[in-house]
C-alpha cells in the first residue's frame, strides 16, 4: 500500500492493543453484548429507509436545514448494518450534488440553502460512502474551505465568520479526504486547536470554552489527522473522559448533565483515539445504547423510552461499532466513516 | 443559530455599545436554558471582543445560587476569575475564591463542578495547592460524613500524590475506611486511598487500578 495516512492506522492500531491482549477476551465481550439485549438492526434499517422517503413527516421539517448531514447520519447508519445497497446510490449522490453552489465551492444543508462548512464535510463523507468523489471538484472545495481559515489559525462556518473548533476539525477533515490537508496552514490550525486546550485537559469551543466532549471529539480528531496528538495530556484527558460514564452506564458530554446516546460516538472516539478506552466500562455502556432502542419501530434516542431521530440512531450504531459489536462494521474514529471506506481513500491512490 | 452569527457580524460593525444587547440577547436564552452550550459561547465570544464584564462575576453568583450543578456557571466563573480585566487575576481572586468554592462543596459534596474548580484556581501549582490547608480539610471534612465520596477520595489521591503530608486525623479516617473492609491494609496511604476507589467507583475500576501504578513506592 502507498501512503497510508499514519494517523487511521494509529487510530487503527490503538483500537487494537486497546481492545485485549488476547482474542479470547475479545469474544467473550463480543459475546456479552450480543446476549445483553439485541441491536434490532433490521427495524433500524426500516426507519432510516422510510424516514429518507418521508419528506413532509415532522422530523423532516426539523431537519430541513440540515438534511445533507441527516443523509450523511442515516447513509452512513446503513453502511455501517452492511446495507448502504438499500438506497439508491446515483440518486443520492444527484440530491448531494444539488446541495453544492458552484460559485463558492461549498454545500449547503439542503437545497438551495446557503453553504457551510457543516454540511460540506457532510456532503463528502457521504459521496465517500459511495466511493463517487469523483463528481466533486475538489480544487474548488479546497479553496472554499482555505478562504475561511483565519490569520490566527481558527476557521470560521461560513462567510459570516462564527469561529468554532468545530470548524477546524470539519475543514481538516473534509481537506483530508480529498488530499488536499497541505492548502491550509496546519500548523496555525493547530496552534488555534491548541489554544482552546483547558485545564481540565479538555477542549472548549474557543479559548476559555466549556469543555464539552462534542468540542473535544472535533480537537482530537483534528489532532489526530494531523499527526499532532502529543499536544494531549492523554492520561488527563482520559480521565475527564471516563468520568462522562454515569451510573447508568450511559455517557453525559460534560459534568453533571445526563447520558446521552450522542456521547457514545463523541466520547468513545476521543479515549480510542488517545488510547484510553478501557478505562470506562464498555459492556455497561453498550447496554444502555440498546436501552435507548425503539425495538418496534426503529431507531434510537438519546435516553430510554424518549422518541427516536436518525442522528442519535447514527450515534448509537458508531458507538456499538466502536465498541466492536457483532454485525457492524468498524468505523474509523477520527473520520467518522466505515474503516473499508477510509482504506479506500488512503490506501489507493486518488487524485 | 444561524441569526446567532448573523447578529455577531452585526455586532462587530457596531461595535461595542453592542455588548450590552448581547449580553441581554444571551441573558434571555441562558433563563429559559442555563446551560446552552450555543448562548454561552457567544455570551464568551461578546465579552473578549466587546466587553461587558463589570457584572460578569455577579452574573455567575446569581446563577450558581439557582443551580450549583450548572457546569457552564463555574466555567464562565473561571474565564471571569482568570481574564476580567478589571479583576486583577487568578492571584488576586485564588484566597476568596476558594472559599467560595469550599462552602459550595460542602453543601454538595456530590458535584463535580466545583472539585474540578478548585483544581483550577491553582493551575499549574501543585506547591501551593498542597500547602493550602482549607482544600485537604475539605477532603476530610466531607470523606468524614461519607467516606464513599469518589471525588473527595480522587482529589485527596492528587494531593497525596503531590506530596500531600496526611494528618493524624487524615490516617485514621483512611484507616477507618480501610477496616470495613478487613482484606485491606495498606502501609501507603495513597495506595490505601486508590484500593478504596477501586471498589467504590467500579465503573472506573481500570483507571484506578492504573493510577495505583503511578504511585512509585
Amino acid at each position: 500500500p502507498d501512503s497510508p495516512d499514519p494517523n487511521t492506522l494509529a487510530a487503527e492500531k490503538s483500537t487494537a492493543v486497546v481492545d485485549g491482549a488476547s482474542l479470547t477476551k475479545r469474544s467473550e465481550e463480543e459475546e456479552a453484548m450480543g446476549e445483553q439485549g439485541e441491536l434490532a438492526a433490521e427495524k433500524h434499517v426500516r426507519y432510516i429507509v422510510t424516514a429518507e422517503k418521508k419528506k413532509d413527516s415532522f422530523e423532516s421539517l426539523v431537519m430541513e436545514h440540515l438534511r445533507a448531514s441527516g443523509a450523511y447520519w442515516g447513509l452512513t447508519t446503513l453502511d455501517l448494518l452492511h446495507k448502504l445497497h438499500a438506497v439508491d446510490a446515483a440518486e443520492v449522490v444527484d440530491w448531494i450534488m444539488s446541495c453544492y453552489h458552484p460559485e463558492s465551492g461549498g454545500f449547503g444543508g439542503n437545497v438551495g440553502h446557503d453553504p457551510h462548512v457543516l454540511y460540506t464535510l457532510s456532503a463528502v463523507q457521504v459521496l465517500c460512502l459511495f466511493d463517487r468523489l469523483d463528481v466533486l471538484d475538489a480544487d474548488k472545495i479546497a479553496d472554499y474551505i482555505t478562504g475561511l481559515q483565519n490569520e490566527d489559525g481558527s476557521f470560521s462556518g461560513d462567510i459570516w465568520g462564527e469561529v468554532d473548533t468545530r470548524f477546524s476539525y470539519i475543514s481538516i477533515c473534509t481537506l483530508s479526504l480529498l488530499h488536499r490537508l497541505h492548502k491550509i496552514n496546519v500548523e496555525k490550525a493547530v496552534e488555534y486547536i491548541v489554544s482552546c486546550k483547558n485545564l481540565d485537559g479538555g477542549f472548549g469551543a474557543m479559548p476559555g470554552g466549556e469543555s464539552h466532549a462534542g468540542q473535544i471529539f472535533c480537537c482530537v480528531g483534528a489532532l489526530a489527522i494531523t499527526g499532532s496528538l502529543h499536544h494531549i495530556d492523554r492520561d488527563l484527558l482520559g480521565w475527564w473522559l471516563c468520568e462522562r460514564q454515569c451510573r447508568d452506564g450511559g455517557l453525559n458530554g460534560r459534568p453533571e448533565k445526563l447520558a446521552d446516546v450522542c456521547y457514545s460516538w463523541w466520547v468513545l472516539s476521543s479515549l480510542i483515539i488517545i488510547d484510553r478506552v478501557h478505562w470506562i466500562d464498555k459492556e455497561k455502556l453498550a447496554k444502555f445504547i440498546l436501552n435507548c432502542q425503539d425495538k418496534e419501530n426503529g431507531g434510537i434516542s438519546d435516553r430510554p423510552d424518549n422518541a427516536v431521530d436518525i442522528y442519535h440512531t447514527y450515534f448509537g450504531v458508531a458507538g456499538l461499532s466502536l465498541m466492536e459489536y457483532p454485525g457492524v462494521k468498524p468505523i474509523d474514529p477520527a473520520y467518522a466513516l466505515p474503516l473499508d471506506v477510509v482504506n479506500r481513500i488512503f490506501l489507493t491512490k486518488q487524485q | 443559530f444561524p441569526l446567532r452569527h448573523h447578529k455577531r457580524w452585526l455586532a462587530e460593525k457596531i461595535g461595542p455599545d453592542a455588548a450590552n444587547s448581547e449580553h441581554d440577547f444571551t441573558r434571555k436564552i441562558l433563563a429559559m436554558d442555563a446551560k446552552n452550550y450555543h448562548a454561552w459561547s457567544h455570551r464568551q465570544w461578546v465579552l473578549q471582543a466587546l466587553g461587558g464584564w463589570e457584572s460578569e462575576l455577579q452574573y455567575c453568583n446569581q446563577l450558581l445560587e439557582e443551580d450549583v450543578f450548572n457546569n457552564s456557571a463555574w466555567n464562565q466563573r473561571y474565564l471571569v476569575v482568570t481574564r476580567s480585566p478589571i479583576l486583577g487575576g487568578l492571584a488576586a481572586m485564588r484566597d476568596s475564591e476558594v472559599d467560595y468554592t469550599v462552602e459550595a462543596i460542602m453543601v454538595n459534596p456530590q458535584n463535580e463542578s466545583p472539585w474540578r474548580y478548585l483544581r483550577g484556581l491553582y493551575k499549574d501549582d501543585n506547591n501551593l495547592l498542597v500547602a493550602d490547608n482549607r482544600i485537604s480539610d475539605a477532603c476530610l471534612k466531607v470523606l468524614n460524613k461519607d467516606w464513599t465520596c469518589v471525588f473527595a477520595l480522587s482529589f485527596l489521591l492528587d494531593l497525596l500524590r503531590m506530596g500531600l503530608q496526611p494528618s493524624d486525623e487524615l490516617k485514621g479516617t483512611i484507616e477507618a475506611m480501610e477496616n470495613s473492609d478487613p482484606e485491606t491494609g495498606h502501609a501507603d496511604i495513597a495506595v490505601a486511598v486508590c484500593s478504596i476507589l477501586q471498589k467504590c467507583d467500579p465503573l472506573r475500576i481500570n483507571y484506578w487500578s492504573w493510577y495505583q501504578t503511578t504511585l512509585s513506592s
